[in-house]
């Protein structure tokens, strides 16, 4: 009881004022790490456009359409069909891509290239569930759906409507050409779809979408229209290419200010508290209590930012950095402490105490 | 009984190495209980080095310790922090406070670190201890919010804090204008006068020095005395 007075004590009025100091710099890991993700995001898709740069070939809607974005540097909805290299006619793939917004909308394993290989073959359905039921249907998991007209089915949900739109008929069991609302896919209809048998355009603008889809659908690779892309992608680069290097800087140096600032006062505070009638051991373990309370709140509150955001940017980077990065500090702070009880109180209260 | 006996006392730093110092060379000397001395030599002469052992903030090479008629050489590490706190209070030049702590906060620290005290008996007597120094209703005031006299109230408080037998000042008044050191130094009469405690003071202060009843000089790692 009295030790964790002793602790209680030692952080409670400048508590909140170091935590929010940790919080700061933290948050600008968080940010960084971020940023650093949106960078990855393109960097994948640059070297997605490369591997299948030779495969594309497009078929634009409109030329004056393309001709307008080429002028202003703008994308597009396009309709691109891809072929393989070999062009016998066995395969023809169609994909329908609107724009980069949409591929910052899926998740990072497509443009990754990581292909989901799920066993798709006792589903009746895949489905693309409204964004209202993503947190009971999630993106990538089996599930059985039921409908009046059709009684249960066994679903793989491949995807999630963006929040802004909605089915027109939730019972629906097609694909619908028309709209972005598309609900579920008899498995069958995606072979067909597959064969070219109901190739027509077909835009699919999802919130979120599971790349095993793309797998069944038997689409090996999309590709977009390198040309109409690059620049806007260059563009996209430079802020948060700037942000990065602009946060590095500023939060390293903040971070390692305030790691030999504290490593100071640590020494400081240990000092007088062994003055005080404390023991060594007693003095690092109050030390240690404060230490663990300044980095594992600020640390826990970033990390459940991080992972929000994760989540609602659409970013597959790992929390792992930011989790080794909390335990790191942690053992950084224990090896500061292990320092501390190796050094001479009385050295430090000569230093430390006189003019 | 002598509060404390010393008996050529040692003090080696960096033994063995190029860079040795022999800060104390044989230092034998006995402080009566009650008694209010001042210890004065040139800087690097060994009173911060006989002060903190002494206080038990140090230890010693060689020669023998006895304080209230007791060796310590044999005390382990948890038996001379228990009589850091229980039987000796420091104040030190630079006042020696945690800064980011209010002044109660700062008074209480000795009285949580003391097992014999009660924890609902912290707050009221830390802040009888303030009040008696004048500052009770700084109480709450971050440390380093106060004036340099301010402050090395509240650092007499917490050295009192415990009621010790011993009282060990370095350079008390060294940070303080003539006024605040005069005012400090009749706190330190007050508290050796009325409530009997043995206060050693090291000091650079002739005037100071002037005011305890024995003076002691180190010089060179050795005592030379003056009544």
């Amino acid at each position: 009881m009295k030790l964790f007075q002793l602790v209680c004590s030692a952080v409670s009025r400048d508590l909140f004022k170091r935590i929010l100091v940790s919080l700061e710099l933290i948050v600008g890991l968080v940010l960084l790490y971020l940023c650093t993700g949106l960078l990855e995001k393109y960097r994948s898709i640059d070297q997605l456009m490369e591997k299948y740069a030779d495969m594309a070939a497009v078929e634009p809607n409109d030329p004056e359409q393309i001709a307008y974005a080429q002028a202003h540097g703008t994308l597009f909805e396009a309709t691109v069909m891809l072929t393989g290299e070999n062009e016998t006619g066995a395969q023809r793939f169609f994909g329908e891509i609107n724009s980069l917004a949409y591929y910052q909308a899926v998740p990072m394993e497509l443009a990754e290239g990581t292909w989901f290989e799920a066993d798709v073959q006792d589903c009746q359905y895949l489905a693309v569930v409204p964004y209202s039921l993503r947190g009971r249907f999630p993106c990538g998991q089996r599930c059985e759906l039921y409908f009046l007209e059709t009684g249960p089915i066994s679903t793989y949900v491949c995807g999630v409507m963006p929040s802004d739109l909605t089915f027109g008929n939730t019972g629906a069991v097609y694909f619908d050409d028309t709209n972005l609302s598309i609900l579920l896919c008899p498995t069958e209809a995606v072979r067909d779809y597959t064969e070219g048998r109901l190739a027509s355009h077909r835009y699919v603008k999802l919130d979120e979408i599971d790349p095993g889809a793309l797998r069944v659908l038997d689409i090996d690779a999309v590709a977009l229209v390198k040309d109409l892309i690059h620049e806007g992608n260059r563009q996209s680069m430079a802020a948060p290419g700037f942000l990065c290097i602009t946060l590095l800087v500023l939060f390293g140096t903040a971070l390692l200010g305030e790691v030999f600032l504290s490593a100071r006062e640590n020494e400081k505070d240990y000092a007088i508290r062994f003055l005080c009638g404390a023991s060594v051991r007693k003095a690092v373990l109050i030390q240690g209590g404060v230490n663990i309370a300044i980095i594992l709140i600020p640390y826990l509150l970033s990390l459940v930012a991080a992972f929000a955001l994760k989540i609602r940017l659409y970013l597959h980077s790992t929390l792992w950095p930011l989790l080794a990065l909390t335990m790191g500090s942690v053992v950084l702070s224990f090896v500061q402490l292990t320092a501390l009880s190796r050094k001479s109180p009385a050295q430090i209260i000569g230093r430390r105490f006189r003019q | 009984m002598s509060l404390i006996r010393l008996d050529h006392l040692e003090k080696y730093y960096n033994k063995g190495k190029e860079t040795q110092v022999h800060a104390l060379k044989g230092v034998s000397l006995e402080i009566e209980s009650g008694e209010m001395v001042a210890l004065m030599g040139v800087s690097g002469s060994g009173k911060s080095t006989l002060l903190h052992i002494l206080g038990f903030l140090d230890s010693f090479d060689g020669g023998r310790y006895d304080f209230e008629g007791a060796g310590t050489s044999s005390l382990k590490a948890e038996e001379l922090a228990r009589l850091r706190n229980e039987k000796i209070g420091f104040v030190m030049q630079n006042f020696g406070l945690i800064l980011h702590q209010n002044a109660l906060q700062n008074v209480s620290l000795p009285l949580l670190l003391n097992k014999k005290t009660k924890y609902a008996r912290i707050r009221p007597r830390a802040l009888r201890l303030l009040q008696d120094l004048g500052i009770g209703e700084k109480a709450d005031v971050p440390v380093d919010q106060l004036s340099g006299g301010q402050q090395q109230r509240v650092a007499i408080a917490r050295a009192i804090a415990n009621k010790p037998k011993l009282l060990l000042a370095d350079e008390p008044t060294g940070a303080l204008d003539s006024q605040t050191a005069e005012e400090v130094m009749q706190i330190f009469h007050r508290l050796n006068e009325e409530k009997g405690m043995t206060v050693i003071l090291a000091t650079h202060d002739p005037r100071i020095a002037a005011e305890c009843s024995r003076i002691l000089y180190l010089e060179d790692g050795r005592i030379n005395e003056t009544q």
